[in-house]
C-alpha cells in the first residue's frame, strides 16, 4: 500500500512573492501604472514579431475582421 | 502607443463613438497586452466627418493595399468605402468599426455605455460589461477569449459559455 502524498502546509515563505506584488500595486499610483501599460505597449508592440502599426499588419488585420 | 493622445483628439474633434475591443477591457478590468485601439463610430454622414478630421490630426493612414497606403488627408471619401478600417497613426495603430456584430444598435449600446477617464485624464466613452461579452460570444467560439469571457462573467455574476471554448 503506498502512501498518500500529503502538500506541505503553507508558509509565509510561500506567499512572499503575492506580498510583494501586492505591496507594488499600491505603491504605484494610477497615472504611473497607466503610463507604465502604454510603455510597455509601446515596446511590445516595436518587437519585430509583434509589430500591429504598419500597413501589412492592418490589411491582413482587416481582413479578419471583415470576414 | 499613446492611447491618451488617440482619445482626447476624438474627444476634441467630438467623434460619436464607443470604445470596445481589448484597450476597453483593459481600461475597465485588467490589463491585457492589446496593441490597437478599437472605436465604434456612430455611422452618420456628420460624425464620418468628425472621424476623419481626428484621424487626419493624428497623421492616419490606411489603403485597400500596402502599395496603395496613404495618409487619409489625401482620400476625401475613404471612411464610406467599407464598414471596418484597420490604420496606421503617430500614435498607434487604430481600428475604426462603421458596424459591429452581436450587439443592437450603437444608440442603445451607448445609452448604457460606460464613461471613465484614464489614469492619465483623457475622457472615453466604451461599452459597459454586457456589450462587451456579448460582443465575445457574437464571435466563433474558437476566437473568442476566455480570459476576457471569464472575468466579463465574474463582474456580470454570471458564468454560461465557458465550456466551449478553448483555454
Amino acid at each position: 500500500m503506498s502512501t498518500p502524498a500529503i502538500d506541505p502546509p503553507a508558509t509565509a515563505a510561500d506567499d512572499l512573492p503575492r506580498q510583494e506584488q501586492e505591496r507594488r500595486e499600491r505603491a504605484w499610483t494610477p497615472a504611473a501604472r497607466w503610463q507604465a501599460i502604454q510603455e510597455t505597449i509601446r515596446w511590445a508592440e516595436a518587437q519585430a514579431n509583434a509589430r500591429r502599426n504598419t500597413p501589412a499588419a492592418c490589411i491582413a488585420r482587416e481582413r479578419r475582421r471583415r470576414r | 502607443m499613446n492611447v491618451d493622445h488617440i482619445l482626447r483628439t476624438f474627444g476634441d474633434c467630438g467623434v460619436e463613438y464607443l470604445l470596445i475591443g481589448g484597450m476597453n477591457f483593459l481600461l475597465r478590468h485588467e490589463p491585457v497586452l492589446t496593441y490597437d485601439i478599437d472605436f465604434w463610430i456612430r455611422d452618420t454622414a456628420a460624425n464620418l466627418a468628425r472621424c476623419d478630421a481626428a484621424l487626419r490630426k493624428l497623421d492616419a493612414a490606411w489603403g485597400p493595399t500596402e502599395q496603395d497606403w496613404r495618409p487619409v488627408a489625401l482620400q476625401p471619401g475613404w471612411l464610406e468605402r467599407q464598414e471596418v478600417f484597420c490604420l496606421t497613426s503617430s500614435s498607434g495603430a487604430i481600428d475604426i468599426f462603421r458596424t459591429v456584430k452581436g450587439l443592437p444598435s450603437w444608440a442603445e449600446c451607448n445609452a448604457r455605455a460606460h464613461a471613465g477617464r484614464t489614469a492619465g485624464g483623457a475622457a472615453y466613452r466604451g461599452l459597459c460589461d454586457e456589450d462587451m461579452l456579448a460582443c465575445q460570444l457574437a464571435l466563433p467560439p474558437a476566437d473568442r477569449r476566455r480570459s476576457r469571457v471569464e472575468v466579463l462573467e465574474r463582474a456580470l455574476g454570471h458564468r454560461d459559455h465557458l465550456d466551449d471554448m478553448p483555454s
